[in-house]
């Protein structure tokens, strides 16, 4: 490669990186850094001018307990969708590994609900799950007795369900990534071990596992930020009640900025921020780190 | 049983729970759904299983057509939708083609930067803030820029990867025969770049087109709705009863687009999801 | 200076955006020509029937004006802040005409001062003293008359069990005995929690005793607070209730709908609720039903003292519009048909009764209403969130948590004073 030609030529090349470059700067990291001037300020809706608070806004949703309870349900949230959904994707995933024309069906069935808004998936749990509805419909028949159990209303099982709702949305997009996960492990590696006597747990465990790494680590942070980030099911299904038993950050974040309370909501902004990063960022490291090159 | 036979009866039982639990938990909601769509407000307060007894399927989908302003919210969808995704592509490509070729620290701190962007996600208060400041904020340009900013690094780390394998030859190719770097943008790299576009653009769809929470926070005024946002006035405009019919109703138009598209290019967008997602 | 560029920065952030829009010079002072010219509205989607629509619709005939009505759904207050904190403006809308709601608006930089107008030497009651009222200028036009809450009983159920009207908290609870007694499968008094809303509203009443002695001026003042026993025992109130079994089983998950139905159908002996609530019962089962079934008398903890507030259904505000006066006027030509040549045709349809002198009330008020009515002139206070002077948090999620098992009457207490005093810091004069 006739690296001196490349880079002479790259040079006047580069502000085609520009224009994103500038988007990036002004819409993303920007705001995300302003977070950590506007988060210690008393930015609000009452009076137009801003002062420097400091840690005030912190320390007062610290003894309300709001700040505790809002990262908790949110972890409790995220950690419930992560299981959830790279248990189920990782078994749809080994279920419908090879591309044969069934498995084509059965991976479109299972993606459908990706496509679909999140909104319109939560409305049409808080009707399956409402008094009257199909849920108990079935249940009824199932039993032979009515049942009308309000689900959601259940403060503690409210939460298990939106996690529920929530990876029955984005499943198949798991399963899509395990899928071609495990489509790039080659076929060799597993005959060898089969030839050498490994029984399938052994030839998962050792072989596909290891090598499914990368996909597992993407799925993974992948399903806890978007279980810390979630918003619209909650939205359309319990608006964080029961006793605020489902008010994730994201939740919390849109009461207080209604409430008028823009500093507050920017700093549990920063927070939620903050939680992403210390979870996101040691985890990719451990991505580059175990990467299998083939 | 011989080995076969059992591999045989086990495949079979695996086909037939997959079949349960597409069906229950898949289908089975989306059928509610359709099903009751078609149904009255009475009937549809019960979500019965059962085809409708008294038809109501042209009246609801008239009135919601009408109150919901759904042609709008399709206007609006597309407009946004469709927009971004051109601009998140070219932008997209155009940094993706910088970070691939350059060899200097400073872009590769730069890329690793944009790189964690895929996973940390804009902040809502500031944005809008920054979006005030620049007089952008209520219409649609605003949201445009907003999911710019939101999903460049997804697109960035999709298409870097992919620009890594064309062989710079082809460029050089192309500087020699007279082409500018537009021209080397244009005719060689984007042509190249058609199969991560196609992934791209569908994830980008799938995110972008269902995207509630920021749309919400940044458009103003209902005539600028996108559809998730008029699916959530219809579904407010109950008094004390929601109208699943029409709520239904709605979410069977809000879905039907990217179905449709879906089912269209199935083929194409799963091959591409499964192959060309990880290539980073 | 840092912070003054925070100040512009934020300041920017929530100034008003321009809107264009047509242009039509008003020529009758009275009924203004006004075709041509579009008119943003906002409101709840929870509002007062067809009656206010029709009002619109009266004013657009009238004027050759379009309105586009934008309702916001529940949570009604946030999703209108929340819009109207990134700048955006209505030409008019509905909002709670009540200092500590209003002032998240900053009305004295962004409403138009309505002092002048007409309808403020009109209104009933000395109303407008509190009601859109911030330090002595009125900012809202208000045409509903004030709601009244107590309890809305059921009257066949009241007769057939034998009971009084109870007058005092103690009387509710013996009044809870004996129909507990009788009819061991009814609810004494029914409670939507799974709405949040509705279970605030027996607080309030049994609080207006003590307000009407002056308790509100008090916490004003930092001289008590919420974590006061007068505010506690009527919290607790529901607690006990609960306890005791005088509300139904499923109070955390039943809703709003579920108090209407089942005090009319008797299921349950009465309904801690307000005079809103009377429109929808009417809806639902006819005038004369309501006449002859559904009844209202006020409760608070020592006395029977009604509670009045007024809400946001009916008060309109106009925001000050700089870049476009013509259609500031244009909204206050609305807000003067509403007060004035609209009122009557509202009144008919509303049943309301009037709240605009020179106006008689309809022939056919229901019976509660009147009931409340006579309450309301006799003995009532205002509601103490129509005097408290700064907002306090979300007393109906507090409430929710404490029928839910997680909080004391005494934590939700807590709640309702550490979110005053943010408050009040915020606002901070």
């Amino acid at each position: 490669m006739p690296a001196h030609g490349v880079r002479r030529a790259f040079g006047s090349v580069r502000w085609l990186a520009a224009p994103a470059l500038a988007l990036l700067v002004l819409f993303n990291l920007l705001p995300s850094a302003l977070q950590l001037v506007f988060a210690f300020t008393d930015w609000n809706s009452f009076r137009p001018e801003v002062r420097f608070t400091g840690l005030d806004n912190l320390q007062y949703l610290l003894d309300d307990g709001s700040l505790v309870r809002g990262v908790r349900v949110s972890l409790t949230f995220a950690i419930l969708v992560a299981v959830i959904q790279n248990g189920v994707g990782l078994l749809l995933a080994l279920a419908l590994e090879r591309t044969t024309r069934i498995n084509s069906v059965f991976r479109t069935i299972f993606f459908l609900p990706v496509l679909v808004s999140a909104i319109a998936v939560g409305y049409t749990f808080r009707g399956l799950l409402d008094g009257d509805g199909v849920v108990n419909g079935m249940l009824g028949m199932l039993t032979g007795s009515a049942i009308d159990q309000a689900w959601l209303g259940d403060k503690n099982l409210a939460i298990v369900l939106v996690a529920l709702i929530h990876s029955w949305k984005w499943v198949g997009l798991t399963m899509l990534i395990y899928i071609a996960g495990l489509n790039g492990i080659p076929e060799d590696y597993k005959e060898a071990a089969r030839v050498e006597g490994a029984s399938g747990l052994q030839t998962f465990r050792r072989i596909t596992m290891p090598l499914l790494a990368p996909a597992i680590t993407v799925n993974v942070v992948l399903t806890i930020v978007g279980g810390l980030t979630t918003f619209d099911i909650i939205f359309a299904t319990t608006r964080g009640g029961p006793a605020r038993s489902t008010e994730v950050l994201n939740m919390f974040i849109f009461g207080q900025y209604g409430s008028g309370y823009f500093g507050y909501a920017t700093a549990l902004s920063l927070v939620l921020f903050l939680i992403i990063c210390a979870i996101s960022l040691p985890l990719l490291a451990l991505l580059r780190r175990r990467e299998v090159s083939l | 049983m011989s080995q076969h036979g059992r591999r045989r009866a086990l495949s079979v039982t695996k086909y037939v729970v997959l079949t349960v639990v597409a069906v229950v938990l898949v289908i089975g909601p989306f059928w509610v759904v359709l099903v009751n769509s078609w149904k009255t407000f009475g009937e549809a307060s019960r979500m019965g299983l059962g085809l409708p007894t008294e038809w109501a399927i042209v009246e609801n989908y008239v009135e919601v057509f009408q109150k919901a302003s759904v042609p709008d919210g399709l206007r609006n969808s597309l407009v946004v939708t469709i927009t971004a995704i051109v601009a998140l592509i070219l932008l997209g490509a155009g940094a993706a083609w910088v970070f691939a070729r350059s060899t200097r620290r400073l872009d590769r701190a730069a890329y690793y930067l944009v790189v964690l962007g895929i996973f940390i996600p804009p902040a809502v208060v500031t944005t809008i803030a920054m979006l005030r400041t620049v007089g952008l904020y209520g219409g649609h340009p605003g949201l445009i820029v907003f999911y710019i900013g939101a999903f460049l690094p997804l697109t960035i780390f999709l298409m870097t990867g992919f620009v890594r394998s064309i062989p710079v030859e082809l460029e050089d190719a192309a500087r020699i025969d007279g082409c500018g770097h537009l021209g080397v943008f244009v005719r060689i790299i984007l042509p190249l770049l058609r199969p991560i576009i196609a992934t791209s653009v569908v994830l980008l769809m799938i995110l972008i087109w269902n995207e509630f929470f920021w749309a919400f926070f940044t458009l103003k005024g209902t005539a600028n709705n996108t559809l998730p946002l008029g699916l959530y006035y219809v579904q407010s405009q109950a008094l004390y009863q929601t109208r699943w019919n029409l709520v239904f109703t709605h979410i069977v138009l809000v879905s039907a687009p990217l179905l449709f598209v879906y089912v269209l290019a199935q083929r194409r967008i799963m091959s591409g999801l499964t192959g060309g997602a990880l290539k980073g | 200076m840092r912070s003054r560029t925070l100040t512009m920065a934020a300041g920017v952030a929530l100034a008003l955006s321009a809107t264009g829009g047509a242009v039509v010079q008003a020529q009758d002072p009275e009924m203004p020509d006004l075709t041509g010219t579009t008119l943003t509205y906002w409101t709840s989607t929870t509002g007062v029937g067809q009656a206010i629509p029709n009002l619109i619709k009266g004013f657009e005939e009238a004027t050759g004006a379009t309105v586009e009505t934008v309702a916001f759904p529940d949570p009604f207050e946030q999703n209108f802040l929340t819009r109207w904190a990134t700048g955006d403006r209505p030409d008019f809308f509905n909002f709670h005409p009540v200092y500590s709601w209003m002032v998240r608006l900053n009305p004295s930089e962004t409403l138009v001062d309505l002092s002048a107008e007409d309808f403020v030497g009109k209104t009933k009651f000395g109303l407008l003293d509190s009601a859109g009222n911030e330090d002595g200028k009125n900012y809202a036009a208000v045409i509903t008359y004030p709601y009244i809450t107590g309890m809305l009983y059921n009257k066949q159920v009241f007769a057939d069990a034998g009971l009084s009207i109870p007058t005092t908290l103690d009387e509710f609870w013996t009044a809870c005995e004996t129909f507990k007694a009788a009819y061991p499968d009814k609810t004494f008094m029914f409670a939507g929690g799974g709405d949040l809303w509705p279970i605030q509203i027996f607080a309030f009443d049994l609080w207006a005793d003590d307000v009407k002695a002056g308790l509100m001026d008090e916490v004003n003042a930092g001289t008590t607070t919420f974590t006061d026993p007068r505010f506690v025992s009527g919290i607790q109130a529901l607690q006990d209730a609960i306890a005791k079994g005088c509300v139904n089983d499923d109070i955390t998950t039943a809703g709003f709908d579920g108090e209407l139905t089942s005090v009319f159908d008797g299921s349950a002996a009465m309904i801690a609720q307000g005079t809103w609530a009377i429109p929808s019962l009417i809806d639902a089962n006819g005038l004369d039903a309501v006449n002859e079934t559904i009844g209202f008398f006020p409760l608070s903890a020592r006395s029977a003292t009604a509670t009045w507030s007024v809400s946001q259904g009916g008060s309109f505000f106009v925001p000050v519009n700089t870049a476009d006066p013509a259609r500031q006027e244009a909204a206050l030509a609305f807000i003067r048909y509403a007060t004035g040549a609209g009122y009557a045709q509202y009144l008919a349809e509303s049943k309301d009764l009037p709240v605009l002198d020179g106006h008689e009330a309809p022939a056919d008020v229901s019976t509660p209403l009147l009931e409340a009515n006579a309450a309301y002139l006799e003995a009532s206070a205002p509601g103490f969130s129509m005097v408290i002077k700064a907002p306090y948090g979300d007393f109906h999620v507090s409430m929710g948590e404490m029928i839910n098992g997680e909080k004391t009457a005494e934590d939700v207490a807590a709640d309702l004073q550490r979110e005053f005093e943010r408050a009040v810091q915020t606002i901070g004069d």
